[in-house]
């Protein structure tokens, strides 16, 4: 019997309303063991390169992981995969709450969907029973009214639900994946590959108990970890204040990210830090499954003009720049309202928030006017304005529809040098982080294989001085220098970048999790073992998150990506205007050469392609040829 | 008693802000002297005591090496 894992994956053709279970070897599930990896897997085996990925041919994957639902805090994370609409490279994007844990509980490790449904459909998964039922009636309904319609007519109060709000629907390339109205599987626009299979939800209720090799020892480190979670200084901040609290110290380090990655300094940062947050909409923590961390907030307001509703998941930091900073808008109930339209209407937060702010910009320099805009001004600061893009976005109406295909093809489509102020990497927009102050990160958004990620690797500057300390598991002993892009900074990247994409695969939360928050490496280690039963190691772990970062690559290189997507933006490479960091710039040609050491040290060529030896040395002969 | 303070408060010219030996009574926490020293505890992502994590509660030792990171990562 396996132990933390079903051994099922459901695989449903929506096309012709059919599934079967397969049944893979314990071999396979130490090999691929969930979230990014397993995607990739099914990816590469099921998709064929150049397809349209909004067309039936394209693979649409909900994959958890050999721990997802062990009871120990973080470990209820999941992966939703596809090639993605908006970079046409892989697309993968993980979010945290109830539903994947929901899904262990009723039987299936992971569901891989292909084809398409000739109507709205939503799939119910109820202990191991699946069935496909009509979804006209919530067709055309926001996520919350979707959620509630569908507790109504299961029955089940408890049911998780996984759903697409209407840009989803009309398949606008940045469209996310929500569960239970305040989880988001935001980037790679995974909401429009299901608005493509008229795929409206997935709904899933499980009463199975999660069988673990060793209880009692979960037990130990459950208590052991949620100790240390309550005093832990990263922890206890984010169980106070939630990821808010970065407004604050990347403003006063002079790197966030402000008009457009113009600025790294926000004059009305003070106005949506998190002491503004909590003394004007805070309303409650909220938590995933669990989780002692609780960093998930929950907002309210009675207001007119910005009301919040306190179903919703209260903005993050990610958002509160984006729609924020970014816009030059310090109006917090603006923000948080925003964020509430995009939740209910299921856009990605980051990508709306970049896309915004590109146009706001271009309607400074006279590419965009008022002509475009049926009269409306797109100035810097305007919450009015910001919000009506998005509804415009959601709906594809006007400038929202040329703005919905995110700021690569927008800019494409509107010329006039657009392309200027048009900030992504492989056609994703930028998270909100300025690689200018931590160089580290630029390389982890250069070479994620999904385009601009902040989740690719930790960020250096936590490692500065004995920091460092924290990578000594790693072999990592020299201070970590944020401003530098030098050969010791590729050796921390390259196995940071698999430290972290541990978490990634097997669908653990980061804020939980190694190599920041309260877990080590013997910890985790040793929850992967208890859970599992497995002889396994740290080694044996990091290889697993090697062998996702290289399947993705060979997806990628398959369609086409190359060395010169590998890249950074304008911006990051001219001096910063103002500020802490002013005249801070990363220098081309030494980014160039750290990419160049990076390809050697993970065994890829000069083209940036694994080597027929690395994909031997990690049990991926089956990719010889395609890669 | 004395303990080293070294806050990395900003990633500028002036990054590495050593405060240096700071003289405390005995029975100091991590705590009281990010009070004396005026650092919001909400500003402190990294905490390391002798090269090892630590917490807010944590009774400071003669010649302890204390390094404080605020919060400017991400994920």
């Amino acid at each position: 019997m396996p132990f933390g894992y079903n051994g099922k994956i459901l695989h449903v053709n929506l096309s012709d309303s059919t599934w079967e279970i397969e049944e893979p070897s314990e071999n396979w599930y130490r090999t691929y063991v969930g979230g990014t990896a397993l995607a990739a897997y099914y990816l590469l085996k099921y998709l064929k390169p150049s397809v349209n990925p909004l067309s039936e041919e394209n693979v649409l994957i909900f994959a958890c992981s050999v721990v997802t639902g062990a009871p120990l805090s973080g470990y209820s994370r999941y992966t939703v995969a596809a090639k993605s609409p908006l970079t046409g490279a892989i697309g993968r994007t993980e979010a945290g709450g109830y539903f994947g844990p929901e899904l262990k509980f009723a039987g299936f490790d992971a569901v891989v969907l292909t084809g398409r449904s000739p109507k709205p459909v939503y799939l119910h998964i109820n202990d191991g029973k699946v069935e496909i039922r009509d979804a006209g009636m919530l067709w055309g309904q926001d996520n919350w009214k979707t959620l509630e319609k569908i507790r109504d007519e299961t029955n089940e109060k408890m049911v998780r639900v996984a759903s697409i709000g209407i840009a989803g629907e009309k398949m606008v390339p940045y469209a996310c994946v929500q569960n239970d109205l305040e989880h988001f599987n935001g980037r790679t626009g995974m909401g429009a590959v299901m608005g493509s299979k008229n795929l409206k939800a997935i709904a899933v209720r499980g009463h199975k108990k999660l069988q673990m090799a060793d209880p009692q020892r979960v037990k130990e480190i459950r208590k052991w970890h949620n100790d240390r979670i309550k005093v832990h200084p990263p922890n206890v901040n984010l169980s106070k204040f939630g990821t808010p609290i970065l407004v604050k110290g990347l403003n006063d380090t002079g790197i966030l990210p402000t008009r457009n990655f113009r600025d790294g300094v926000f004059e009305g940062a003070d106005s949506i830090n998190h002491e503004t947050y909590h003394n004007t909409i805070f309303e409650s923590n909220s938590t995933c499954y669990a989780c002692a961390v609780r960093c998930k907030r929950r907002v309210s307001l009675k207001d007119k003009k910005y009301p919040l509703n306190k179903h919703f998941g209260g903005p993050e930091y990610e958002t509160i720049a984006s729609l924020g900073s970014m816009c030059g808008i310090d109006n917090l109930p603006g923000v948080a309202h925003g964020n509430q339209l995009c939740n209910l209407l299921g856009l990605d937060t980051i990508s709306t928030g970049s896309v915004i702010a590109f146009a706001f910009e271009c309607f400074e320099k006279g590419i965009i006017t008022k002509n475009d805009t049926d009269g409306r001004p797109l100035n810097w600061g305007d919450a009015d304005a910001m919000i009506w893009l998005i509804k415009e976005i959601a709906n594809r109406r006007g400038i929202g529809e040329i703005l919905s295909q995110g700021v690569r093809k927008a800019a494409d489509i509107i010329g006039q040098g657009a392309e200027k102020y048009a900030f992504h990497i492989k056609g994703q927009e930028m998270p909100m982080h300025d690689g200018r102050g931590k160089t580290g990160m630029g390389m982890g958004f250069a070479l994620s294989p999904t385009g601009a990620e902040h989740m690719e690797s930790p960020h250096d500057v936590a490692f500065q001085g004995d920091g460092v300390s924290k990578l000594y598991a790693l072999g990592i002993f020299e201070p970590i220098e944020p401003l530098k892009t030098n050969a010791q900074k590729v050796r921390f990247f390259v196995n940071g970048q698999k430290a972290w994409q541990i978490n990634n695969c097997y669908g653990i939360c980061n804020f939980c999790s190694v190599p920041i928050h309260a877990m080590t490496f013997q910890m985790l280690v040793d929850s992967i073992r208890a859970i599992t039963g497995w002889d396994t190691s740290l080694y044996d772990i990091m290889r697993v998150s090697e062998r996702s970062n290289v399947m993705s690559r060979v997806f990628n290189n398959r369609e086409g990506f190359e060395t010169e997507d590998d890249r950074i933006i304008r911006r990051w490479h001219e001096p910063m205007p103002t500020g802490p960091l002013k005249d801070q710039n990363i220098d081309p040609d030494e980014f160039q050469e750290a990419l160049a050491l990076y390809y050697e040290i993970s065994g890829w060529d000069g083209e940036g392609k694994p080597t027929r030896g690395k994909l031997v040395d990690l049990n991926l002969e089956w990719l010889i040829d395609e890669s | 008693m004395k303990v080293n303070v070294i806050f990395f408060a900003t990633l500028g010219k002036n990054r590495n802000q050593e405060i240096g030996e700071v003289h405390l009574p005995k029975g100091t926490t991590v705590d009281d002297l990010l009070k004396m020293l005026m650092i919001d505890t909400t500003q402190v992502c990294t905490l390391s005591i002798n090269k090892k994590m630590a917490a807010f509660d944590q009774v400071l030792l003669d010649g302890d090496n204390v390094t404080i990171i605020p919060p400017i990562g991400g994920g």
